[in-house]
């Protein structure tokens, strides 16, 4: 399947807060904004709800320390206890410093990995490139020609008044 | 948008840069044949680091009995060396991650290479531990795995154990965290190298790791929380990581380790001592490179702010521990206190107190702050004044056991001593390679400060 | 929209609201005070031990509020510009701190068995301290605190009042001059405060992380008194226009970070005794860990730290008003209760038990300091028109 879209790439980070929120009141189905630095903003001018990335991270962190907990227990106090200096066979105050290690790994590496997944990033990937400044110093915004009332040339004239410095229509490959 | 920001904030970045000339002033460096001053230092860094790999394997091949160390010091160089290592790293995470949840902006210049000092500081500081073991090949012994001894699992009561798994956990996130911050800035070294080198193996090897990222905010949606997230992830782990090294000595009886106080004040002598090390390499990095609008004095004002209050940190710990050694009443703390001040270490005590708590009160002045030439050679003393820290707590309390028949004394033979010095080549070889082969300063981060108080014009 | 459209002075409801808290909680503290005084005539042991404790309380609130204050100018962050003036109001109680403190004077030997000569005589381990504990050398010291305490809240409070009329930098500079050595004031002084009026109740036993358990609680203490003041004060004019969920969720993280840093120093200072297990050191937990003693630690390690840190975790709550006041009134609550099992297994060895003083004298000493806090409160503009990042403050709460 595929769809056209219409592109605009702009120069400035106020104009692209300002064409997307605009763009957004005006009705216009946002396919995507990209942008070469993290715009403050910019998700809200778009309407993305936040991240669902901290639960991943909140339930594989209490994952990692709960596993361990119980595995230093398992191992000090059951598998095969020792006494070490007149300690307790279990001896909770002790497992404290793993187990908060255990769940700082937990949570930042599947979190990363969570994050890779969810955008779909993966080494040797090709980047989908709009224009070759985008990671430099260009931003594009991305309108879905969504229907037949879509006019591409008032679009466009939009896109223009907001000081695009250059609109293009194309044929995108729809993934998902 | 306009951001409105106060009349105080002045411009982080000199000379009202356009993000294009971001990109530019950074990537230059890494096209651009090196320059003789790097080729001198690199050649300097590589023979350290080769007479360290000799002194190791010497030490290894014969044992550690090439090592100074008695049956009552038995711990001195090496495990001085390792504290003092991951104490440098500490920095790093700081400026990464802990400024970063205070929204302290003007940390976006020096945080990618300060993460990369953190690494390199964790490697040398990973290698000491492992090589005092005696027998490095069984170094995996200290992982809990099932075996056939048993399986007699390792002592999870033990804060040696704990400090195995603190800095494998260090290193593992350090290096997500420093990973994940490169992505963006990957891409655009990539897109850039697409124009001149297309097809070649650096544009090829940047395209494997920039994992195909193309600038889409419902990607950037993602990473903003993600980055923020490990931010709340690293803060805590570098106090733990301080504090479990302190544990080492703490949890002992020993006087002189075994102190209450010991994880703040590690945790903040960690960070003075990293923030010295930011320093002396950012103060060469910036000449070096011709990066002075990005490092600019306005941060190596705030960083001697910071070694300030760190400094004062360490100095009210100094003073509390004497204090109690005193009201404690404990003849033995008592003891081992004024043996540090009037004892045989005592010129390695007080070189201790000149460079960490005398030294840095020259920088309450602001024209000592803003002249970089005397802030490099302070940040060199209190990297000097943060080693002998170390050494004093871990040999001092040591060599005057309970029975003074075992009393003793302890010099580092010249293995030790190189095997130190290989450590700095290790380290310095590791940052020279870096600045040559990835982007010194987060082009993504300082592109989004770039209009942060331009309003107010003024020189940086 | 510009600050200087505003006037951040409070409006006549407002201060007519305050007039009458104020009026209440004086009567109210007179009235408990009297009746604590009155039962400490026949029990006069009771009387200091519950006195002393909630007096560590307030005075570590407003300890804590005039380092806020200074960290605030030093760091140069826009968070700390919504609660300056609470905090400057809360500095301003330290004379009032300083008359409160006599009756800790007239109890030192209720309180303190180093002062007595014959315990002492006996005592090899308090004969050593004497150069230390003794009662001219403990007034003294604490002679200096307040004497420090009051000349850094003054300059502090004359300095900020004079930005009022002259905006700019001037004022702004001198504040930070001042805020880098009262800071390093505010640690030696917390420290031996702690030494002095708390630990030196049991002379046999000493820890190095003791000041820092108290300089964390108050920090925790005053940014949650701090946190419940603005959000009852934010339904009227001139914070309701200003104050917005960011300011809240700001604040609410710094809560957080103190929730954590008492953990962290607390599990510290135990974990090393408890691996050491000293015979110098331990009996100190052996009597906070045992019998009914015991199920206080444990609540604290539940309700000081782990519930507060799991609910602080959540965005959502740091945003919310009301949950988050419900959050920092807990807090408070649970220092309270941490500061109870600092000092009263001394006195209580063995038995946990609780005094009908032990509430009485808290609501008393703090009706009193409430009344002087919420007395000054009004006097200067509630937001400080001269700030540089008062403009920066504002916005970052609009977007």
């Amino acid at each position: 399947m595929s769809r056209r879209v219409l592109i605009g790439i702009f120069e400035s980070e106020d104009a692209i807060l300002d064409v997307t929120a605009e763009a957004r009141r005006r009705g216009f189905t946002i396919v995507d904004v990209f942008a070469p630095y993290a715009v403050h903003g910019l998700d809200k001018a778009m309407g993305l709800e936040r991240s669902r990335l901290p639960w991943v991270c909140f339930l594989l962190g209490l994952t990692g320390a709960g596993f361990k907990v119980w595995f230093e227990y398992w191992t000090t106090a059951s598998d095969w206890p020792i006494n070490v200096g007149g300690k307790p066979w279990n001896s909770l105050p002790a497992f404290v410093p793993i187990t908060f290690e255990v769940m700082v790994l937990f949570a930042g590496l599947s979190t990363v990995l969570a994050f890779f997944g969810m955008s779909r990033l993966w080494p040797g990937r090709k980047a989908a490139l709009l224009d070759p400044r985008v990671t430099n110093d260009r931003f594009a915004l991305v309108l879905e020609e969504s229907d037949a009332a879509f006019d591409v040339g008032a679009v466009e004239r939009f896109l223009r008044e907001h000081e695009a410095v250059r609109v293009e229509e194309r044929e995108q490959e729809v993934a998902r | 948008m306009a951001e409105i920001c106060s009349p105080l904030r002045l411009p982080l970045i000199a000379g009202r840069k356009k993000p294009a000339a971001v990109t530019e002033d950074v990537c230059r460096a890494l096209t651009r044949p090196p320059s003789g001053l790097w080729w001198a230092a690199f050649a300097a860094a590589f023979a350290l680091l080769l007479l360290g790999t000799a002194a190791v394997s010497y030490q290894i091949a014969t044992g550690v009995g090439t090592w100074g160390l008695n049956t009552t010091v038995g711990w001195a160089f090496d495990i001085t060396n390792f504290v003092f290592w991951v104490g440098i790293g500490h920095a790093g995470t700081l400026i990464s991650a802990i400024l970063f949840l205070f929204r302290q902006r003007w940390r976006t210049s020096v945080n990618r290479s300060a993460e990369a000092m953190t690494l390199f500081a964790v490697m040398c500081a990973g290698i000491f531990p492992v090589i005092h073991t005696g027998r490095p090949w069984l170094a995996y012994w200290l992982f809990p795995y099932p075996n056939f001894r048993g399986s007699l699992w390792i002592n999870f009561r033990s804060p040696l154990a704990w400090d195995c798994f603190a800095i494998s956990t260090y290193f593992l996130i350090s290096a997500t965290f420093w990973y994940v911050g490169l992505i963006p800035d990957l891409a655009t070294v990539r897109d850039r190298l697409a124009s001149t080198e297309g097809g070649s193996l650096r544009h090829r090897l940047f395209s494997i790791f920039s994992l195909g990222w193309n600038g889409s905010y419902r990607v950037w949606r993602h990473y903003e929380v993600l980055y923020l997230l490990l931010a709340g992830l690293a803060t805590p782990l570098v106090i733990s990581v301080h504090t479990i090294v302190s544990w080492d000595f703490a949890t002992a009886v020993i006087p002189g380790w075994h102190a209450t106080i010991f994880p703040p004040y590690f945790v903040a002598g960690a960070i003075f001592s990293g923030i010295a090390m930011v320093l002396t390499l950012m103060l060469v990095a910036r000449k070096a490179m011709g990066l002075e609008d990005y490092i600019t004095t306005r941060h190596v004002d705030v960083m001697c702010k910071l070694l300030l209050l760190t400094s004062g940190i360490v100095a009210l710990a100094y003073g509390t521990e004497f204090f109690t050694a005193f009201y404690s009443g404990n003849p033995y703390e008592e003891f081992v206190f004024l043996n540090r001040a009037k004892g045989p270490f005592a010129w390695a005590y007080w070189t201790m107190v000149s460079c960490n708590v005398l030294v840095p009160q020259l920088l309450w002045f602001r024209r000592v702050r803003r002249s970089m030439g005397v802030v490099f050679v302070l940040s060199l003393l209190i990297n000097v004044g943060m080693w002998f820290e170390r050494f004093v707590i871990i040999v001092t309390s040591l060599h005057r056991d309970f029975l003074p028949s075992s009393w003793a004394s302890y010099r580092p033979t010249i293995v030790e001593v190189s095997t130190l010095a290989g450590s700095f080549g290790l380290f310095f070889t590791c940052f020279l390679i870096f600045c040559r082969i990835l982007p010194v300063i987060a082009m993504g981060e300082v592109k989004a400060v770039l209009s942060h108080g331009q309003g107010n014009g003024g020189e940086a | 929209m510009t600050a200087s459209t505003h006037s951040f002075t409070a409006p006549a409801d407002l201060e007519k609201g305050i007039k009458s808290w104020r009026t209440r909680a004086l009567a109210v503290g007179v009235v408990a005070l009297a009746a604590g005084a009155a039962g400490g005539l026949g029990n006069p042991d009771q009387f200091f031990r519950s006195y002393l404790w909630a007096y560590l309380f307030f005075v570590g609130v407003t300890i804590g509020c005039m380092a806020l204050l200074m960290l605030q100018y030093l760091t140069g962050g826009a968070w700390g510009v919504v609660i300056r003036r609470l905090c400057e109001a809360a500095t301003r109680t330290f004379p009032l701190l300083l008359v409160l403190f006599l009756p800790v004077v007239l109890g030192i030997s209720h309180l303190y068995s180093w002062s007595h000569p014959e315990v002492a005589a006996a005592d090899e381990a308090i004969r050593h301290k004497q150069a230390y504990l003794n009662v001219p050398f403990f007034l003294g010291r604490a002679a200096f605190y307040f004497l420090g305490w009051i000349v850094f809240a003054l300059l502090l409070n004359k300095w900020s009042l004079a930005q009022d009329t002259e905006p700019g930098s001037r004022q702004q500079l001198k504040l930070q001059l001042v805020s880098g050595p009262g800071l390093l004031f505010f640690g030696l002084s917390v420290t031996f405060m702690a030494i002095d009026w708390v630990m030196s109740i049991d002379p046999h036993w000493s820890s190095t992380m003791y000041g820092l358990l108290f300089i964390a609680g108050e920090g925790l203490s005053s940014m949650a008194f701090l946190i419940t003041t603005l959000v009852i004060l934010s339904r009227s004019r001139p914070f309701s226009e200003v104050i917005t969920r960011r300011h809240l969720h700001d604040l609410g993280k710094l809560m957080f970070a103190f929730v954590m840093v008492w953990a962290y120093f607390s599990f510290s200072q135990f974990l090393i005794i408890w691996a050491g297990n000293l015979p110098e050191e331990i009996p100190w937990y052996v009597r906070r860990l045992h019998g009914g003693w015991g199920w206080v630690g444990l609540a604290l390690a539940a309700f000081h730290f782990a519930v507060p840190f799991l609910l602080l975790l959540s965005r959502d709550i740091k945003r919310n008003y009301n949950l988050l006041t419900a959050v920092a009134v807990w807090l408070l609550v649970m220092r309270m209760v941490d500061l109870y099992w600092l000092v009263m297994p001394e006195f209580r060895k063995g038995e946990f038990g609780v005094s009908w003083m032990d509430f009485v004298i808290p609501i008393g000493l703090g009706g009193i300091w409430l009344a002087a806090f919420t007395w000054q409160l009004p006097k200067r503009p509630l937001l400080p028109p001269g700030e540089l990042h008062l403009e920066e403050a504002l916005a970052h709460g609009r977007d």
